[in-house]
């Protein structure tokens, strides 16, 4: 899911930049006022998580490759802004130190990524869960919020992708930047995440999820305020 | 809480790997709209007219996580990547220090600063 340098045209990835330093400011001034300054270290914990996690790559057979992200579990124990801060990190120094992701898609990569999928996630596993779930219904709307929310990421993402031959052609017509129209891009990209990387993006945080209820259900509960 | 974490990510870390071997064995590729410029090429017909321009706006320092040749062994590769990892881990650290530093008041109680 990490579009690389090339693929995006100005058109597209200059305004997901801005609307990404929009969203970062806002993530900044909310952390500076509404969050204790003891979260920061999870900050720290959870880009290093995701970071790690996004290098399991895992394979289609005979096809393509794919990884679980972990901003959906990061936003239902920290909260979207902390999941959208640490996401960010990890995707920003992928771009420049490993070049995965382009740097001309930095903003959309961490817009699609950073924001969207941690938003989701939180929403939807708000609503499952409500304020006073079980165990069990709490680990089922972790589940599908972390599957849901790669999903939705995916969407945009193919999106982003789909729009490019209708936004940026040359004179003869053909693509200038990615080639590929929405009816390629959107079926490729939702059949694997809502198939298998989905799944494992769920399966991966109802792990996390477990750990922390046994270990620190004081951060589930505050959660759940 | 924290220092058992760190020593799970470190094992993480070192399990990175699996992220390499596994799309060997099962014969995958890159994913879906991560190709090279010469991949679209084979795939649509043509290089589209901006797109390899674009694309080699910026080298990274460690492409792929290796900084072997892309043929190396997987062995060397494999290597690369834990190395990655832990680089990756150092930088967030760094950076996530320094954020911590910018975020904390300069006076955490206002009593102390009122009776200096």
């Amino acid at each position: 899911m990490h579009i690389p340098d090339g693929y995006l045209s100005p058109q597209t990835y200059l305004p997901l930049y801005g609307g990404f330093a929009v969203i970062a400011a806002v993530a900044v001034a909310k952390l500076k006022r509404t969050v204790d300054t003891r979260l920061v270290p999870y900050v720290g914990m959870a880009a290093a998580f995701s970071f790690l996690i996004m290098m399991f790559n895992i394979p289609i057979p005979g096809g393509t490759t794919g990884h679980a992200v972990g901003g959906g579990i990061i936003a239902i124990l920290f909260g979207p802004w902390v999941a959208f801060v640490a996401l960010s990190i990890a995707l920003i120094i992928q771009a420049l130190v490993f070049g995965d992701g382009g740097i001309t898609a930095i903003g959309a990569n961490c817009f699609n990524m950073g924001f969207v999928m941690p938003l989701v996630a939180w929403y939807v596993y708000r609503i499952i869960a409500g304020t006073n779930a079980s165990t069990r219904r709490q680990m089922i709307a972790v589940f599908v919020a972390a599957w849901l929310s790669l999903n939705v990421a995916a969407l945009f993402t193919a999106v982003e992708l789909g729009i490019q031959p209708l936004v940026a052609a040359g004179p003869d017509g053909n693509p200038l930047y990615a080639p590929y129209p929405l009816k390629i891009t959107i079926p490729a990209m939702m059949g694997e995440h809502l198939l298998l990387f989905g799944i494992v993006e769920g399966l991966v945080s109802v792990l996390i999820f477990r750990y922390f209820a046994k270990y620190h259900p004081d951060i589930i509960a505050a959660r759940h305020k | 809480m924290e220092k058992k974490y760190w020593i799970f990510l470190a094992i993480l870390a070192i399990l990175t790997p699996v992220g390499i071997f596994l799309p060997q064995w099962f014969n995958a590729g890159d994913a879906w709209g991560e190709w090279g410029v010469d991949v679209v090429k084979q795939q649509v017909g043509y290089e589209p007219a901006q797109m390899k321009k674009t694309a080699d706006i910026y080298h990274a320092p460690v492409p792929d996580y290796n900084f072997f040749d892309e043929e190396a062994p997987l062995a060397k590769q494999a290597i690369a990547y834990i190395v990655s990892a832990f680089l990756g881990i150092g930088i967030i650290l760094l950076l996530t220090f320094g954020l911590q530093k910018i975020s904390k008041p300069k006076n955490d109680s206002p009593v102390s600063s009122t009776t200096q």
